[in-house]
């Protein structure tokens, strides 16, 4: 290889984990943000040679190998480098790692733990997208033993609210006004509460948690196809926002039981930074506990309660939640139908 | 881990705003239908946010019904049944219950206080909160001289354990003369009751502490909102 090429090369793989290592540290949307970058740079590409594009039929997989083609004779790859598969309404690419271009970013964020978009299925999403209009992902299984790429695009799950922007003044969260709000903040609205209706403090904790919950968990159900993949990506979700690392540790969802360990809880840090708000020590996660049990509700179809059985404010270095079925008859004030 | 304990109840428990040791004991007495019982799932709901292991006696209603209330309060009772932290003791049904604690024979006050010495062992080193909903129902069959000098040797045994206890009196069901002599033996009394007209009844308590008199037996309102429990009117004395 020419030694100016293997620069360029280099050059473009450090640039991609830098890319990687840069939106790991973006609280919100880091993911999403890297996708956007490796598609636009297949959409940029379809904007110059996309007229060029030689399409047989507007089934995905063909869609990608017009696209493969118009690259090959640009000059850009080999098609024949790449084995492509339709699966449902997904495709699968087959790819020798050894050959990728971008092979060094690969590894290098595979041994890093980063993020990571693979290039050349970020193109062939840009490509499906501007054909059929339909939005796309991507997901890469590497073969370490057979030095090979598995990669599948199909159409996109992503939960809405991984997608933070701004425009202008305004800060949005899958399109609707979101605000940053500071802990001291936090604190204080739980001090008037707890100064001028201190009864209702756990039950509006609880039922905000509760309410709140319930769009992306309805967004969750609708995307993915098991209980375990939506609660994870739920999970991920309250991670991004700051409230806490929450591990799913049991899950059984024909009888409705789960076990949920979180770390970091914000209920507790708000608490230990800006004083107790009860008279006696006792678990705190009153808005967390909502939340898992709206989460729990909608994935798993039946009214299940979460109680904080274990809080890091007591003990320990996590708080535990268990959930199970609620089996009381009565109905609860604010509850809403189930989805 | 020792600390105070409180009923769970906001304006309660502005009234006793250094809490309760655990080994206190609290007689709530009152007219049927006052509210007892959901001071009981208010004093149970605050032992179990507080990680106490919490012991219900349903003597006048199976245990049912207080898992039903607890559950109107988001109270998911059998997450905390599972781990032991929330033990219901059936002395309702007697043979036919299908509790795995239960009062088979309510004849005898001795077996009773096995099975409350059992529980209270078995749970040693915890902190317990026993609640008895009504203790009046359990004596009723019972004579006098025979009731006081179980519930000396009784209420003994769950201070020297430091069991936080809570018993249930029905007013009217006892004489006079055994709730006076019984009322002296708990460290915290309540009264529960109806006042106010015919056409505008309230409910009213009032604390007191027999022995130092430090609370006000000064009469609040209190209501029953089916979201909050109990709200007492602290600001509004009657």
């Amino acid at each position: 290889m020419d030694e100016s090429v293997e620069i360029y090369r280099k050059v473009l793989n450090y640039l991609y984990l830098t890319l990687s290592k840069t939106v790991a540290a973006i609280p919100f949307s880091g993911k999403y943000w890297l996708e956007e970058v490796t598609r636009g740079v297949g959409e940029r590409v379809l904007a110059e040679y996309g007229k060029k594009l030689e399409l047989s039929s507007r089934r995905p997989v063909d869609i990608c190998k017009a696209y493969l083609n118009v690259l090959d004779r640009e000059g850009f790859l080999r098609a024949s480098a790449y084995h492509l598969e339709e699966e449902g309404d997904s495709v699968l690419v087959h790819l020798s790692r050894s050959r990728c271009v971008y092979q060094d970013f690969c590894r290098g964020a595979e041994k890093e733990e980063l993020f990571f978009y693979c290039p050349r299925l970020g193109a062939l999403q840009a490509a499906l997208q501007q054909v059929l209009g339909v939005e796309y992902s991507t997901a890469v299984e590497i073969d370490v033993e057979a030095d090979s790429c598995r990669g599948r695009i199909f159409p996109a799950r992503r939960l809405k609210t991984e997608i933070v922007t701004r425009e202008g003044d305004l800060l949005k969260i899958a399109g609707e006004r979101a605000i940053l709000l500071p802990k001291e903040t936090y604190n204080s609205i739980l001090v008037a509460i707890k100064e001028y209706a201190p009864h209702i403090l756990k039950t509006v904790l609880y039922d905000a948690g509760y309410q709140s919950a319930f769009t992306v968990a309805r967004q969750a159900k609708s995307y993915y196809s098991t209980p375990l993949e939506a609660l994870e990506a739920l999970f991920e979700e309250v991670k991004n926002c700051g409230l806490a690392r929450v591990e799913l540790i049991f899950l059984e969802p024909e009888a409705g039981r789960a076990v949920i360990r979180c770390y970091n809880s914000f209920e507790v840090a708000t608490i230990r930074k800006y004083g107790e708000l009860y008279r006696s020590p006792r678990v705190v996660c009153d808005l967390l506990r909502g939340m898992f049990s709206a989460y729990l509700t909608v994935i798993l179809g039946r009214p299940i309660l979460c109680e904080e059985m274990r809080c890091e404010s007591l003990e320990g270095d996590y708080c535990e939640f268990h959930a199970l079925p609620d089996e009381s008859e009565a109905q609860a004030v604010g509850s809403e139908p189930l989805v | 881990m020792k600390s105070r304990a409180y009923f769970g109840v906001e304006g309660l428990d502005r009234l006793i705003s250094k809490g309760m040791n655990y080994g206190s004991q609290i007689m709530v007495h009152g007219d049927t239908g006052v509210g007892k019982t959901v001071l009981a799932g208010e004093f149970i709901k605050e032992g179990l946010r507080c990680g106490d292991v919490c012991i219900y006696v349903a003597c006048d209603e199976p245990p049912a019904v207080m898992r039903q209330h607890l559950g109107t309060f988001r109270v998911g009772t059998r997450a905390y049944e599972e781990v032991e932290r929330l033990i219901f003791v059936d002395a309702y049904e007697e043979e036919a219950s299908s509790e795995k604690f239960h009062i088979a024979d309510q004849r005898s006050l001795d077996k009773y206080f096995a099975l409350e010495r059992e529980l209270i062992r078995r749970y040693a080193g915890r902190r317990i909160r026993l609640v008895v909903d009504s203790l009046s129902t359990i004596f009723t069959p019972f004579d006098p001289p025979e009731i006081l000098e179980f519930h000396r040797s009784r209420l003994k045994y769950l201070r020297k354990n430091e069991i936080l206890t809570l018993d249930i009196f029905v007013d009217g069901v006892l004489e006079d003369r055994v709730m006076t002599i019984a009322s002296h033996l708990y460290n915290v009394i309540l009264k529960m009751k109806f006042g106010g007209t015919e056409t505008r009844p309230v409910r009213i308590l009032q604390v007191g502490k027999v022995r130092s008199g430090k609370f006000s037996s000064t009469p609040y309102m209190f209501g029953i909102s089916p979201v909050f429990g109990i709200l007492v009117a602290t600001e509004l004395e009657v």
